[in-house]
């Protein structure tokens, strides 16, 4: 049952905004509902930023009942996915400190490679693999701004809401990271 | 590669965070610049290569997991409450009790002197006072009788 539910939304209708009203007046199916809508997107960041499905399945976890347990505390000053993303990057940051040996997990989960298969796959999951080391490499705060920009496509503006700096933080931290791989994938590039 | 001025402006055109008119400029600029246009490339080529790396999908038995977690989580909201409740009617009744033993504040001592009903009622006759069980039973009805027939 609670896989159909998943699969399926109940009220595709409804905003984001709307459902969390809901959810605030005690309605959990409203609640289940923006879980469905967001577990995905929040799971490649989580991905993206601890680098393994275990981990990262962890974090959308405690990031999903963190929002659960506090959402009478949403005052709707910023958009539900806003909100969300902020909760899983405090998440992840303090996942990321709780595990000493996160280096480690970055090398060991990278890549679903399946080895023995032909030259040009070989290549595909080596180089899939070397960025996501290099990913892993950067710092938290370098690594949070290039997952939200290149991977959720989020504005300047939207990452300064999310990690609460100013615009211009934003706009140094991904000049800087995008130099750190730009020297880490140096390889790759033309 | 250094020197351009456009350089600084280069992640945000790539990024689609200027206005029109910036971006207009900026892009005719790198049309006459080797050393913007290579920077440029580089800067997509990063792209590229992030996007190749893109994080798998979720699991797909992930999200019944996700689901069951916000169970228990409901249940101990409801736990938090009934505990902060309990607590309160706790330190109510420890309030008064406190107030009944400790006998009762300024404000009730000063409340005024007391019906003439109510020291009657809780008064006792002399007479009834210093009188057996039986004769005191017996004094009681003869008084009622009394009260009753107005005499």
């Amino acid at each position: 049952m609670e896989d159909e539910r998943a699969a399926e939304p109940c009220r595709p209708d409804m905003s984001d905004e709307d459902l969390l009203a809901e959810a605030q007046a005690g309605d959990d199916a409203a609640f289940h509902e923006l879980t469905d809508r967001h577990a995905q997107r929040l799971f490649r960041l989580a991905f993206s930023l601890v680098g393994g499905t275990v981990d990262a399945e962890d974090v959308v976890q405690e990031t999903l009942l963190g929002a659960f347990e506090h959402i009478r505390k949403f005052e709707g000053r910023s958009s539900v996915k806003t909100w969300l993303t902020s909760i899983l990057m405090r998440q992840a940051a303090r996942h990321h400190r709780r595990r000493s040996r996160s280096r480690e997990t970055w090398l060991a989960n990278g890549d679903h490679a399946a080895p023995g298969r032909g030259g040009g796959v070989r290549e595909a999951s080596d180089r899939r693999l070397d960025v996501r080391r290099a990913l892993g490499r950067l710092s938290a705060d370098h690594r949070q701004v290039v997952v939200l920009r290149e991977y959720d496509g989020m504005s300047y503006a939207e990452m300064a809401e999310v990690l609460g700096v100013p615009q211009g933080t934003v706009e140094s931290r991904l000049h800087r990271a995008r130099q750190e791989l730009k020297d880490l994938l140096r390889d790759y590039l033309p | 590669m250094g020197g351009c001025t456009y350089q600084s402006r280069l992640a945000a055109y790539h990024d689609g965070e200027l206005p029109p008119e910036r971006r207009r400029e900026v892009q005719e600029h790198v049309a006459g610049c080797p050393a913007c246009a290579a920077e440029l490339e580089r800067l997509r080529a990063v792209s590229r290569l992030l996007q190749s790396a893109r994080a798998p999908a979720m699991p797909e038995d992930m999200a019944g997991r996700l689901h069951e977690a916000l169970v228990p989580a409901r249940e101990r909201g409801i736990i938090r409450i009934c505990r902060a409740v309990s607590l309160a009617a706790a330190a109510l009744l420890v309030v008064c009790g406190a107030w009944l033993l400790t006998g009762r504040p300024d404000g009730a001592a000063s409340a005024g002197p007391l019906a003439e009903w109510e020291v009657a009622a809780v008064t006792l006759d002399p007479e009834l006072a210093q009188a057996s069980a039986e004769e005191a039973t017996a004094l009681w009805l003869v008084s009622d009788l009394s009260r009753e027939n107005g005499l």
